[in-house]
């Protein structure tokens, strides 16, 4: 408990104040967030479903290394962003995307893009811990093999590596043959992350990972999530103000109009400002509690 | 007011009370016709049984029943071949068409092709023989004599479960939560990873059942084998060989049997129940160890 509110009193830092022995990875080579480098640019993202317009010319850049999280009320687009960033919308047959997302140069919406290895680059997790009802080691191996890691010592490596990184090695090591359906839900959704960081990607996205968990739980994951920034370029939608205060680098504030029900972009910016200086009255209202 | 509540709360409990006795004689009822069946098999077979060893029905000579040969052999395999090489055949298309209603087929494609399947699984058996004498004999005939023979009763069975697979297989893919498929596709797997990896694996309880109804199905089908497949008395040494089943036997020969005779055609109603236990049995024995 007492590592926890450790990481929570760092997260709480602006973001360039960040320590240096925070972060390990393929950014280790110099303050990641002092370069403020986009690795996703959206471009007015609009979204369809049936015709409907569901979210409205969103445009915003995502930092490499960094967390940005996205928030406002039910129903204002936020999930449906995220699953645009990974085309997980096309699983909505009535879904219609316009505009551009370029993830490092290439536009995923077009036709040469490849969307299992897109998604191989970005993980995603949702709000209801999703384990398949296999073993939590086959839970791991699947999407592996599916990728190509087909030999047994390698799949097993990173396995290990993995639910060390979730710290959920010292929990599972003696039970890896048990159905991941045994485990409790803040486990599955550990387990979930793991399974995503098995395929080692650049992008996480995050949709709610604590809202279905209990506040222990909850706050294991959300220190989970501060230790992967840096190495990974997190995307995270949540309802709770707090967590999003403590883990946020930048922070994107939607909103819904009330007559359309129309989600739009109101305010994107370092988590500081949106928090603290908003510049939209709507964002101030917001994160003060008074509205939404 | 609490006359009132207490009244509302009395009579639900009562109703309660009432619904819950209503159910448990229904259950026992169909307990109880299950267990009058075995019983009257018993009964009805017990004049041989009782001198009779029971070794003889699979040790004597033939089946003359009228010259005290009692050999059941042929009729046990007969059914056992025709069944299962329909299982053999069926399993694999009836999952094969689930498959693409669910995860190939446009939706509209999907629902007349399932319409198709109900209609096929409404078609009589008598129909199915039918059509298997007039067509399907004298085809198989073309192609190696006599016609009449264990591959035709193997095709016509086929017919005659693929929908029950088909469907009981769509029933139980259907069931498998979205958000499993919704995760398999955020890692990047391919839509028959997906399927062998997560869809399939979660709806094998039900995939299972579907097969075991299959498989009683199949072993317990009279009219439309009796027409296609000779019914001769004997081993089938080959696909082409006449072949005649426990099922068509009773048939052929319960209008005329009388003494032993009639009480041997009872054992041989016996064995076909206790093949359809054993395979409940190993259908549970499936469902319980194979968990992945």
């Amino acid at each position: 408990m007492t590592m926890e509110t450790h990481e929570i009193k760092h997260s709480t830092q602006s973001v360039c104040e960040q320590p240096s022995t925070y972060t390990l990875g393929p950014l280790q080579a110099g303050p990641y967030c002092c370069i403020p480098h986009p690795v996703i640019q959206v471009k007015a993202l609009s979204l369809f479903y049936g015709g409907k317009c569901a979210l409205d010319t969103v445009t915003l850049d995502i930092y490499r290394g960094c967390i940005t999280v996205l928030i406002g009320p039910s129903g204002c687009g936020k999930t449906s962003f995220l699953s645009a960033l990974n085309r997980l919308t096309d699983l909505v047959p009535s879904c219609r995307v316009d505009g551009t997302v370029h993830v490092e140069g290439e536009n995923i919406f077009g036709a040469h893009c490849n969307l299992q290895q897109l998604r191989k680059r970005i993980g995603m997790v949702f709000q209801k811990p999703t384990p398949f009802p296999l073993s939590i080691q086959r839970n791991i191996a699947l999407p592996l093999r599916e990728h190509g890691v087909t030999r047994q010592a390698d799949i097993q490596a990173i396995t290990e590596q993995v639910l060390r990184d979730v710290g959920l090695w010292d929990e599972v090591c003696d039970r890896l043959d048990a159905p991941a359906l045994s485990l409790s839900g803040g486990q599955q959704q550990r387990l979930c992350i793991a399974r995503a960081l098995a395929l080692n990607p650049q992008i996480l996205l995050m949709d709610e990972p604590c809202s279905a968990l209990d506040p222990i739980a909850s706050g294991v994951v959300e220190e989970l999530i501060n230790r992967l920034s840096g190495r990974y370029t997190i995307v995270i939608v949540t309802h709770n103000l707090a967590q999003a205060r403590r883990i946020a680098n930048y922070a994107a504030f939607f909103w819904v109009k009330e007559r359309e029900r129309i989600g739009h972009l109101v305010e994107f910016g370092r988590c500081q400002h949106i928090f603290e200086t908003p510049s939209d009255p709507l964002t101030a209202a917001y994160v003060s509690g008074a509205t939404g | 007011m609490i006359w009132w509540k207490h009244s509302i709360s009395f009579l639900s409990a009562s109703i309660d009370r009432w619904f819950s006795a209503a159910l448990r004689i229904g259950a026992l009822l169909a307990a109880l016709i299950m267990l009058f069946i075995l019983l009257f098999l018993l009964l009805e077979s017990w004049p041989v049984l009782r001198h009779i060893a029971l070794m003889r029905f699979f040790t004597d000579e033939a089946w003359h029943p009228l010259e005290d040969q009692y050999n059941l052999l042929p009729m046990v395999t007969g059914t056992l071949y025709a069944s299962s090489g329909a299982l053999l055949l069926a399993i694999p298309l009836g999952i094969a068409s689930a498959l693409f209603m669910i995860f190939y087929a446009t939706p509209r494609t999907a629902v007349l092709y399932r319409r198709l399947i109900e209609l096929l699984a409404g078609i009589p058996s008598v129909v199915f023989g039918f059509w298997g004498l007039t067509t399907l004999v004298p085809l198989i005939n073309q192609w190696h004599p006599p016609g009449a023979s264990l591959l035709a009763s193997i095709l016509i069975l086929t017919l005659m479960i693929l929908p029950t697979l088909a469907l009981t297989s769509y029933a139980a893919l259907v069931a498998v939560p979205k958000d499993y498929l919704q995760a398999a596709v955020a890692l990047g797997l391919s839509r028959w990873g997906m399927i062998y990896g997560v869809a399939l694996p979660a709806a094998r309880k039900g995939i299972v059942a579907g097969i075991l109804l299959a498989a009683g199905r199949a072993i317990g089908e009279t009219m439309a084998v009796l027409m296609v497949a000779g019914n001769v008395v004997q081993h089938a040494d080959s696909l082409f060989a006449p072949i005649r089943t426990l099922t068509a036997n009773i048939a052929l020969e319960m209008a005329y049997a009388m003494g032993d005779h009639r009480a041997v055609l009872f054992v041989s109603g016996l064995l076909l129940l206790l093949l359809v236990i054993a395979l409940t049995i190993i259908a549970a024995w499936f469902g319980k160890t194979h968990h992945v």
